[in-house]
């Protein structure tokens, strides 16, 4: 293992460069530049980018539409969208849905599912949280039963984002209430949205924007069909789906991003006469948070860079990879936020203009609030350092 | 503290529980005003919109009245204009006006008949950069001309008192009518909900405070960071009981999340903030009185920076230890983060704070 990329992977980030400086539109260039999430429809505009490019699914099987890149080219192509800054490709539907659709759906769902995935000609959106099942996620409780040829959803699903914009749900459904562990009662479904008796209300959050939704399930009658693989072995999809997201899951190209940023916003921003990057305490701040990055950036290299099969490893690593780069991340965020001062604190909604500050940096504020949500989805900062204690050390 | 603190506390405690709740505020924050005049009333009658104005101008008590009453306005995340005219607008008008100036502004800003904000901060330069905004005499008046930004509560002053550069290089503070030709305002908010307003001002006739300016905004400022620390701490108390009671409550993997001994050390360090806090916001407060500039000042920069370390922490933590519900709008845990969070970057950040005492740093 090198850490050093070879001759062959700077070839690729240059190929990568090129790509993007040809293809990604402006308009989502720049709304990435603002630390806000990508519009739905431009989620869509760029997936058929990539997807032309034969790279809409990087970690898909070949046979569906992937690459078969490399671990670490993976993580080289995710570093380049988020530096450029672009979005990844559609998370829900590329990231999340479908490599559990091509690994254990059935032949049928695979057919069916998957060339509408990568065109998004179809998009997803996940419900896996509860109000009662957050960092217990094994606690759902939505239930579905089975009723001849169909199941009957019933219950609640949490933080669902692109709710209001998706056409189906996958779900991890309670299918037996009585099972010996609460992870052995849990199935895999998928949910056309679409269907009678689904109600989606959405969730203001505190950077003023709507990301997330609750999604209400009363009596929503599903097609067994729709189950993926078997019942009850929800769990296990769900665990590999999550594994599979943490290659990418630092977000380094992302901090590294925000962070360049606050290094250009604090030569413009002026500070008793002079711009704000003379001051030496804030050349400090910037290169400590840039040294922690490399670190993280190394150890990304290094789950990478590991032997297929050594799962303790990756699974410690990973743990790593979520805290870490969910702080690192926010400390970037919150440097560029705080550099751009009460100009970055201005309500960006309702009509208020922002005063003389380059508008990427008007919305520093709304995007670091938005940012502490980093260390709680995906498995919170706290669920990471139970997972190394137990798992990684064997502390009980 | 004195029996009129304890009573002055409890009244104010008692009436920001009885109209105060979230749901109440979220209500002042949606309609037009963007905050409660019924609360201004009433805020009024209890004598708040006077404290720490001098006694001659209808005025009573002093920083220590303040920091009582911001506490609890900071617990309540109260969206009012009281530090923006009785602290910032007021002291600038007390410190800086003539008797006869005074006499004419502050019984009514007393009152809570007037409000009146402080119009200092320019676009394009952050806490301590020289001020461009000019004032040239015109007869008897003068006439400024600049740009002012985010002005806390400008949009609906009946009086503004702005700073500019004087033609000797000098700052001084002007009094200008809201409806003065030549001035355009913009109404705005803050992510906390405060209210601003940019101001343009071209050849406003106004009306100069005939003391030293920059002292008398130096007071302004220094009165005005002492009384937001307080509302600090108070948002920081707030928000760590609302946390303690939702990890007693909150259940994960079958018992309550304040169960884990991990999550009850990380409320324990949060009040160990809060705590740390309280006391350098309460040294704030008595630093006001302090006759030494140099001290007076130092104790405000570590006091800033000591609450702004804290509070970003129990802000932070509130969140987390939350989790997802307390990134949402509906809730108030984010809230307590988004007021400390605007709240350090008023009157100076840390980092600037910080560079002032590591100036005078004595070997």
């Amino acid at each position: 293992m090198t850490l050093s990329l070879t001759p062959a992977e700077r070839a690729f980030i240059a190929e990568v460069r090129d790509f993007l400086r040809d293809s990604l539109p402006d308009h989502i260039r720049h709304q990435c530049a603002k630390g806000l999430a990508p519009h739905a429809p431009d989620l869509r505009i760029w997936q058929r980018l990539l997807q032309e490019r034969g790279w809409g699914a990087p970690a898909w099987p070949v046979a569906y539409g992937g690459t078969g890149w490399s671990l670490r080219q993976r993580l080289l192509f995710q570093r380049e969208l988020d530096l450029a800054p672009a979005p990844p490709p559609h998370p829900l539907n590329i990231g999340l849905v479908g490599p559990v659709i091509a690994e254990f759906g059935s032949a049928a769902q695979r057919a069916h599912f998957l060339p509408k995935l990568i065109r998004l000609d179809m998009t997803f959106c996940q419900g896996f949280s509860e109000p009662g099942a957050g960092s217990d996620l094994a606690a759902v409780r939505t239930s579905a039963t089975r009723d001849g040829e169909d199941y009957i959803v019933q219950g609640q699903k949490m933080w669902t984002s692109f709710a209001t914009e998706s056409d189906w749900i996958f779900c991890l459904v309670r299918t037996d209430a009585n099972a010996a562990k609460p992870q052995l009662g849990i199935s895999f479904l998928l949910v056309d949205l679409a269907s009678p008796g689904i109600t989606v209300r959405p969730i203001r959050t505190i950077d003023g924007q709507h990301h997330v939704n609750e999604v209400f399930f009363d009596q929503v009658r599903v097609p067994a069909t729709n189950l993926v693989g078997e019942e009850n072995k929800g769990w296990d999809y769900a665990k590999y789906l999550l594994v599979n997201e943490r290659v990418g899951i630092a977000r380094t190209g992302r901090a590294r991003e925000r962070l360049r940023r606050a290094r250009t916003l604090a030569a413009e921003v002026m500070q008793d006469g002079r711009p704000l990057i003379e001051a030496a305490a804030w050349r400090r701040r910037i290169a400590e948070l840039e040294a922690q990055l490399v670190a993280l950036e190394m150890t990304e290299l290094r789950l990478a860079s590991t032997p297929a099969g050594d799962a303790k490893a990756m699974d410690t690593l990973g743990a790593i990879l979520k805290l870490r780069g969910s702080e690192i991340l926010q400390g970037c965020v919150e440097t560029l936020a705080e550099v751009a001062g009460l100009s970055g604190l201005r309500d960006a909604m309702d009509g208020n203009e922002p005063d003389d500050i380059v508008d990427w940096a008007a919305t520093a504020g709304s995007s670091y609030f938005y940012s502490r949500a980093q260390s709680i989805f995906g498995g919170t900062s706290e669920i990471q350092r139970n997972i190394i204690a137990k798992a990684s050390l064997g502390l009980r | 503290m004195t029996d009129d603190s304890a009573m002055l506390r409890d009244s104010v405690t008692k009436m920001l529980a009885a109209h105060y709740d979230f749901a109440a505020r979220k209500r002042y924050i949606a309609s037009p005003q963007g905050w409660s005049e019924a609360m201004w009333g009433r805020y009024a009658e209890l004598g708040l919109t006077a404290l720490g104005l001098p006694e001659a101008q209808g005025g009573l008590g002093g920083a220590e009245e303040l920091a009582i009453v911001f506490e609890a306005m900071g617990r309540a995340l109260a969206l009012e204009p009281l530090l923006a005219s009785t602290v910032l607008g007021a002291t600038a008008i007390a410190r800086g006006g003539s008797e006869a100036q005074q006499a004419r502004v502050l019984p009514k800003v007393a009152a809570g008949s007037l409000r009146v904000a402080l119009a200092h901060a320019e676009p394009g330069s952050r806490h301590g950069g020289a001020i461009t905004t000019a004032g040239t005499p015109d007869g008897a008046a003068w006439r400024l001309a600049g740009r002012k930004v985010h002005v806390l509560h400008g949009d609906q002053a009946g009086l503004l008192v702005v700073s500019a550069r004087l033609p000797d290089g000098g700052t001084g503070l002007f009094l200008l009518a809201p409806e003065a030709t030549g001035l355009v305002g913009h109404a705005g908010r803050l992510q906390d909900g405060t209210r601003i307003a940019d101001l343009l001002l071209e050849a406003v006739p106004a009306e100069r405070l005939e003391g030293d300016g920059a002292a008398a905004l130096e007071a302004a400022e220094q009165a005005g960071l002492a009384a937001l620390l307080a509302a600090c701490v108070g948002a920081m108390d707030a928000a760590l009981g609302l946390t303690v009671e939702y990890m007693k409550t909150r259940q994960q993997f079958g018992r309550a999340i304040g169960s884990y001994q991990a999550l009850q050390h990380r409320a324990a360090d949060m009040l160990v903030a809060v705590e740390e806090a309280r006391s350098m916001a309460a040294m704030a407060t008595e630093a006001l009185a302090e006759p030494d500039p140099a001290r007076r000042a130092a104790d405000l920069s570590r006091a800033r920076v000591i609450v702004t370390r804290c509070g970003r922490f129990v802000g932070q933590q509130a969140v987390q230890l939350h989790g997802g519900i307390g990134m949402t709008e509906e809730y108030a845990a984010g809230h307590y983060l988004r007021f400390i969070t605007v709240s350090n970057q008023l009157f100076g950040d840390a980092e600037w704070h910080l560079a002032r005492l590591a100036e005078r740093l004595e070997a």
